[in-house]
């Protein structure tokens, strides 16, 4: 800590203090999912519990498929499964919602009021889609295919990729992009060659938050679709069986599902705290 | 008609849309209106093939007759009113805390509160059900440590919508921390100078400068943290599920309930449309305080 212009001072260390033991408790619960997901089965339950133990992968393999009740292969299926669905939407999002939301600023397609729908999208709450996305899937008869999923995720996210990259175009200097159509530039290679890349720190944004959301969500992925579509949220509530909640394995499932958006939050934090600002508080 | 630039541009703004537009007609406001149609009408899983019949306006007078909905109703304004209050105020003392000095421990703690939000709700509920269970959780063990009483956190009904308050304000603090601090680091500091050098104490500041200055950021966090906590459902869904006896039934829970426990789709619409109108009123909110100075004078 740099500390050499301020004086350390009593208050300037129960700041701290506070600040750090706060923090401390916000993030034990990840710490102690990490910490059980590596103990061996009879030491998951301890009271008082076990600090020190040798750690073992022994829930790890048993989520993957080592144990007779494991998903097996099928954990395989079910990740790609996730991994799919989010890539689909994420790149469906970034191709027809940042696109709107770029033709809104710079034309002033629809003007003040088109946005507002968006926001109104936005806010929607997506349990509000639920009993009508299940009747119109029964009546269809597309029940049990990831296309339901992408579908639905899609439409239920385009409403934040529009408005995020509206007001980033709106915030975005137009120049450039005059400069090059006098140069006689078509729209496409606008597009390509000057609008995308001046505009990357945003789409990354979007994309990054629609990908975790997607990865995340569990409404739609319990209740539209059945097994074959079944994505890695459904799978962690599966351990909780009539019997009992094998919290070994669950734990072990939960860590590899939750590992994705951590991974990505620390690596990508610039963007995640770039994106979630800007979607909030311009307009 | 005559292409000029100009109506060349017009065509390719609504061109830049129509995918957008063609979506959420087809995916979001077609199903909005066939959840209203379904709200109408008589809808089982037994006549559904049928299509049911239509009843007026009886599965709302029939809802707002029944307790179990007058229920949910206030159990989903408490968890909404005290999430957000709670993590509104503490969010809001560690960006005040954090916003002129101190640059290392803002952005650690800006990435620790964040990382709750971004990991899979469903597993975070998971965690806290193990985390607090009533025979072997380590939270009872830690208590027991300070010689406090083994506590229900998830079957007492008082207890268990602490708890999940908890569970939320842990969940959503990090969004409403990084809109408040980012408002807060934009705000001109001379107005903050003048007024140490007026000599005012920190709460005056607080109240008679930093509060009205910082109006639209805070309207606008609050109304954000209001609508993520009434959407809340993985969370419950996955602790008590409403449970100890309707004690955490939010809306969506009650929906959920009335649409795969009873199969009462009529019902069920009837809900779906009631927590629209309410997320509308909460939108309509926020585009009043959006068009009334709007955030961007207070963020710029």
């Amino acid at each position: 800590m740099l500390l050499t212009k301020e004086k350390v001072n009593i208050k300037e260390i129960l700041i701290y203090t506070v600040i750090i033991i706060f923090l401390i408790f916000n993030f034990f619960p990840v710490f102690w999912m990490i910490i059980s997901s590596i103990k061996p089965t009879g030491l998951v339950f301890a009271t008082p519990p076990k600090w020190i133990f040798k750690p073992t992968l022994e829930n790890y393999q048993f989520a993957l498929g080592g144990g007779s009740r494991g998903w097996g292969a099928g954990m395989f299926q079910f990740f790609l499964n996730s991994f799919i669905t989010a890539t689909i939407v994420t790149i469906s999002n970034l191709a027809i919602g940042a696109y709107a939301g770029y033709g809104m600023a710079r034309y002033n397609t629809g003007g003040s009021t088109l946005p507002l729908v968006f926001l109104v999208g936005k806010m929607l709450p997506p349990v509000v889609l639920l009993l009508p996305f299940f009747l119109l899937i029964k009546n269809l008869g597309l029940s049990d295919s990831l296309f339901v999923l992408i579908i639905a995720y899609t439409a239920t996210s385009l409403p934040f990729s529009v408005w995020m990259s509206w007001s980033y175009f709106l915030d975005l200097p137009e120049e450039i992009e005059e400069a090059a159509t006098i140069d006689g530039c078509s729209k496409l290679t606008l597009l390509t060659k000057v609008v995308i890349p001046m505009a990357s720190p945003c789409l990354i944004a979007i994309g990054i938050l629609i990908f975790v959301g997607c990865w995340n969500e569990f409404l739609f992925a319990s209740t539209l679709v059945g097994l074959k579509a079944r994505t890695l949220p459904v799978v962690s509530a599966l351990f909780i069986t009539d019997e009992a909640i094998l919290w070994g394995p669950m734990t072990a499932t939960c860590v590899l599902i939750m590992s994705v958006p951590i991974i990505i939050t620390f690596f990508a934090q610039k963007y995640i705290i770039s994106g979630i600002s800007a979607g909030a508080l311009k307009g | 008609m005559v292409h000029t630039k100009e109506n060349k541009d017009k065509i390719y703004g609504w061109f830049t849309v129509a995918p957008s537009i063609i979506i959420i007609l087809l995916i979001i406001v077609y199903p909005l209106f066939y959840n209203v149609y379904t709200s109408f009408r008589y809808l089982t899983l037994i006549n559904f093939r049928s299509g049911g019949r239509f009843v007026g306006l009886n599965n709302y007078l029939e809802l707002f007759s029944e307790p179990g909905f007058h229920n949910s109703l206030f159990v989903t304004f408490v968890y909404v009113l005290v999430t957000v209050t709670l993590q509104f105020i503490i969010a809001f003392l560690i960006a005040l805390a954090l916003y002129k000095k101190r640059a290392v421990l803002r952005k650690i703690t800006t990435i620790c509160l964040l990382l709750p939000k971004m990991i899979t709700p469903v597993a975070a509920a998971l965690i806290w059900r193990f985390m607090l269970n009533y025979e072997t959780g380590v939270i009872n063990y830690f208590l027991s440590l300070l010689h406090i009483p083994r506590v229900a956190f998830f079957t007492h009904p008082v207890m268990a919508m602490i708890t999940l308050n908890i569970i939320g304000v842990w969940q959503s603090l990090g969004f409403t921390f990084l809109l408040l601090v980012t408002g807060l680091m934009a705000m001109p500091n001379q107005i903050i100078e003048a007024a140490e050098v007026d000599g005012a104490n920190w709460f005056k500041r607080l109240w008679y400068i930093i509060i009205p200055t910082l109006k639209p950021v805070i309207l606008i966090t609050t109304l954000f943290a209001v609508i993520h906590s009434f959407q809340v459902f993985d969370t419950i869904f996955m602790t008590t599920q409403g449970g100890p006896a309707e004690a955490t039934q939010v809306l969506s829970i009650y929906l959920y309930r009335k649409l795969f426990g009873a199969c009462h789709f009529g019902s069920s619409g009837a809900i779906s449309v009631i927590m629209l109108i309410i997320s509308l009123c909460i939108s309509i909110g926020m585009i009043m305080v959006l068009k009334k100075g709007g955030t961007k004078s207070a963020v710029n």
